[in-house]
């Protein structure tokens, strides 16, 4: 029964995707890894196919086998618990016999970066990535996505209570920091300082990060920088895998809940993800809660993949749908803590709040030539963002945004060293009111971008060179006059570039590059006019506003070692024509205005520095810190609004072995010093330092060949009661959550599946 | 494979169950002489027409407030 709907489903991503119904294979791909040292066979090292997502384990003699496996060269990821990772680009030759071996490593794990055009080992990229797998950052868990991510370093949130978050990279975000989610980008109304992520963690398997400018790849907006998500890889070779956990959090008395179903049989791969969160209102280190601070979202997932010969598909489809209550929000002149305050834990839906839809698809087809690769990627992405305020029925705001991309990347090799890329993106939005909200606070629209890139790259011994550069224009159009604005439509136009080399020995990195990015002006800072109730603000555009431009020089020293690693990252970021929203003195409907106006330069540079210990003579033990540092001026020297506080974050896990069937494999202690930021603006108040502490215990507990995992812990230990600097509530005088004890538990499971290929 | 059906029959159950919809009903009021007069639940229709309109009686016509319950 199962192989006829795996039938079914291939011949539709067949059709979906526009290709033929003959379904041919390739051969089978088989080989031994060794560890390097010991010439012994290497058990359950993973053996995974970067491009088809997918791979396999080898078995307790060390030896692999794919099936399936393609014709074209296909570069291929080694690795295993304790090694490091072998990466390779396998033309498949029959009569070659494929030995794979792998050194013991212990502190630096390459990762095969997919944000960036050549697909190269983190070490061996120009341009700065972080790569990060979610199970990584998550030792200790987070409510949210963007909690987690901003552990990264040089990374930050900028949040509204719980349900609320959004991603800060070097003192840059909304509108300045471009998300995308398996290569398709990702459109959620970013530019509202209560809008979120639109992303949540369920199904996802890595983050990579991209600090600073990145138009030469991303087009416009990406100013500060990207994150790359990319969902969990398919199931190993006709193999089922499944998972389901689970996570309770005293603090909000919520839950998040997740579960997982793969299958890989006879070359089609199917991923469904479904995860539902709820959570209270928090709890406050005094003992109060924060009313509408609750929130909860159901997500489901779907991904499909194939391939035959040459051609690489995959077809994406997620689904999103939020409620989250807005905190801190009344009419009252005055506004203190004490008026949000509530003595009962409630996760009911109460005024105000935001009803938020999501639908992200997205069609992926790649193809392998001898010595060529073409990438098409065709997505839509629309998002529905309802805001709630005085009414049930009737939306305060309401907002329709839909989405359109195409992206076009051709990779050439050009002789033994050099490699090229021409690439195109575009995208076509729209963004339409709902005429029945109260409110309009920015005119429908539309706008339409295009794009178009060539990149080359040269590799000399240990060194790797790459330029590049890029033609933007986007057009933003309005069909109607808008609350004392006229009809807009304005072309803005931008050239971009990239230039830089990386530099790889044994243990030693180098790393520059020099970098542009654009941002056009959004419709709501050219053209709002309206109150905007998440925000509790009265906005006004300025339809004169210029493009943002930024260059930004990024300079990168690792030096790594089998017990010791170390990461040096300054940066310098100069961005031309900075928008910014400006209080006034004027006050409309009794709501605050606020206006957007430009600065003719701001420039941010600090950077981070991070060590990784991990000694010889202690194995079981794990030290990480990390440093970051941003300082932000604009032309007078003046400071720049919301940047965020410097931070010392630290890590100490502990490891155990065990061969008993309850075991307990690590246990984590994590601790974040913020700075006091003293350097605001005149309409910003400081914030003093703060201490945090986490602890947590992770389990395994040995059931056949499925094991359970458990993880107790407690966040906040010390229930410090402390106010970020980046918090939307601090203007309140509304503090961050308290102590909040949370246990979790995730059971895998997984079976073989029968297949025609042996 | 017993296990594989199971599951993936509980996945699509959930989904489906996820996106079904259901009744609206809220409990609402008005504010009259610095006193809140309940006026009971109102549900889909009847509760946007009530928000849009505003409830009326001898005395004049009232914004309402609705919430759940």
């Amino acid at each position: 029964m199962l192989q006829k709907y795996i039938k079914i489903i291939r011949l539709t991503i067949v059709v979906f995707l526009g290709f033929g119904t003959s379904l041919g294979f390739a051969q089978t791909f088989s080989g031994t890894v060794l560890n390097k040292e010991t010439n012994k066979p290497l058990p359950f090292a993973s053996v995974y196919l970067v491009e088809l997502s997918t791979g396999t384990l080898t078995d307790s003699t060390g030896h692999f086998s794919i099936s399936n496996f393609p014709t074209s060269p296909t570069a291929i990821k080694i690795s295993a618990i304790g090694f490091g990772t072998v990466t390779a680009v396998i033309t498949y030759n029959p009569n070659e016999v494929y030995t794979f071996y792998l050194e013991s490593k212990h502190v630096h794990l390459d990762e095969v970066i997919v944000s960036t055009p050549f697909g190269k080992l983190q070490g061996e990229n120009v341009t700065n990535v972080t790569s990060i797998r979610l199970n990584e950052l998550n030792r200790i868990p987070t409510i949210s996505l963007s909690e987690a991510i901003a552990n990264i370093p040089g990374v930050y949130q900028s949040s509204l209570g719980n349900g609320i978050g959004r991603p800060v990279i070097r003192g840059l975000s909304g509108t300045r920091v471009v998300t995308y989610l398996n290569g398709l980008r990702i459109e959620n109304q970013q530019w509202g300082d209560d809008h979120g992520m639109g992303v949540t963690d369920v199904g996802m398997g890595s983050l990579e990060v991209i600090k600073g400018p990145a138009s030469l790849l991303y087009g416009a907006d990406a100013l500060g920088g990207v994150l790359y998500f990319v969902n969990q890889p398919y199931a190993k070779l006709n193999r089922f895998e499944g998972y389901y956990q689970t996570k309770i959090e005293s603090n909000t008395l919520g839950s998040n809940n997740e579960l997982g179903l793969k299958w890989n049989t006879n070359g089609l791969k199917v991923n469904v993800f479904l995860g539902h969160t709820f959570h209270g209102d928090y709890m406050l280190a005094n003992g109060s809660r924060v009313k509408d601070s609750r929130f909860s979202s159901s997500t489901g997932k779907i991904a499909l993949g194939y391939n035959k010969k040459n051609w690489v598909g995959n077809l994406n489809y997620a689904f999103l749908n939020s409620f989250i209550g807005i905190p801190g929000h009344s009419h009252d002149d005055s506004l203190y803590a004490e008026l949000f305050y509530s003595s009962k834990p409630a996760w009911i839906k109460t005024l105000p709040y935001q009803f938020i839809t999501n639908h992200y698809l997205s069609i992926e087809n790649k193809f392998y030539f001898d010595k060529s690769q073409l990438e098409l990627v065709f997505g839509n992405t629309n998002n529905r963002l309802r805001e709630f305020e005085e009414k049930v029925t009737i939306p305060g705001m309401d907002l329709a945004l839909n989405n359109s991309i195409y992206n076009f990347k051709w990779k050439r090799e050009l002789g033994k060293k050099f490699q090229m890329i021409l690439g195109s993106q575009g995208m076509y939005q729209t963004n339409s009111n709902n005429p029945k909200a109260e409110e309009v606070l920015i005119p429908d629209s539309y706008s339409a971008d295009a794009g178009a890139y060539a990149l080359i790259e040269f590799e000399q011994k240990l060194f790797t060179f790459q330029a590049g550069a890029r033609y933007d224009m986007r057009k933003i159009q309005t069909e109607n006059a808008f609350n004392g604005f006229d009809v807009f439509d304005k072309l803005y136009q931008s050239y971009n570039y990239s230039a830089g080399f990386a530099y790889q020995a044994d243990s030693l990195t180098f790393r520059v590059n020099v970098s542009s990015g654009f941002r056009a002006p959004h419709t709501s800072e050219l053209l709002a006019n309206g109150v905007h109730h998440g925000t509790f603000r009265y906005t006004i555009g300025d339809p004169n506003l210029k493009t943002e431009n930024a260059v930004q020089v990024d300079f990168s020293m690792g030096a790594h070692y089998d017990h010791l690693e170390i990461i040096f990252n300054p940066f310098f970021n100069q961005i031309q024509n900075y928008i910014y929203l400006q209080p006034s003195d004027t006050v409309i409907d009794s709501y605050q205005v606020y206006k957007y106006s430009q600065s003719s330069k701001a420039q941010l540079f600090g950077g981070d520095f991070s060590v990784h210990l991990h000694p010889h003579f202690a194995h079981w033990l794990h030290f990480q810190s990390s440093f970051s540092y941003i300082y932000a001026q604009d032309e007078n020297e003046n400071a720049l609004p919301l940047i965020p506080q410097n931070r010392i974050n630290t890590q100490v896990k502990i490891e155990f072995e065990s061969e008993r069937k309850w075991r307990i494999t690590d246990l984590v202690i994590q601790h974040s010093f913020y700075f006091d930021q003293n350097r605001v603006t005149s309409f910003e108040t400081t914030t003093g330092f703060y201490n945090l502490i986490h602890a947590g215990i992770n389990l395994e507990i040995d059931t056949k060949n499925n094991p359970v995992f458990l993880n107790l812990g407690v966040k906040n230990l010390l229930n410090e009661n402390y106010m970020d600097h980046l918090s939307r509530l601090k203007q309140i005088g509304l503090t961050m959550p308290g102590i909040n004890f949370y246990f979790g538990l995730k059971y895998n499971f997984e079976n073989h599946l029968k297949s025609k290929f042996k | 494979m017993k296990k594989v059906k199971f599951l993936s029959v509980a996945a699509f159950g959930i989904l489906a169950l996820s996106v079904t919809s259901c009744k609206k009903c809220h409990e609402c009021h008005y504010d009259k002489a610095g006193a809140e007069v309940e006026l009971g639940e109102y549900c889909d229709d009847d509760l946007e027409e009530l928000e849009a309109n505003g409830y009326t009686d001898t005395s004049g016509t009232y914004e309402v407030h609705c919430h759940e319950h």
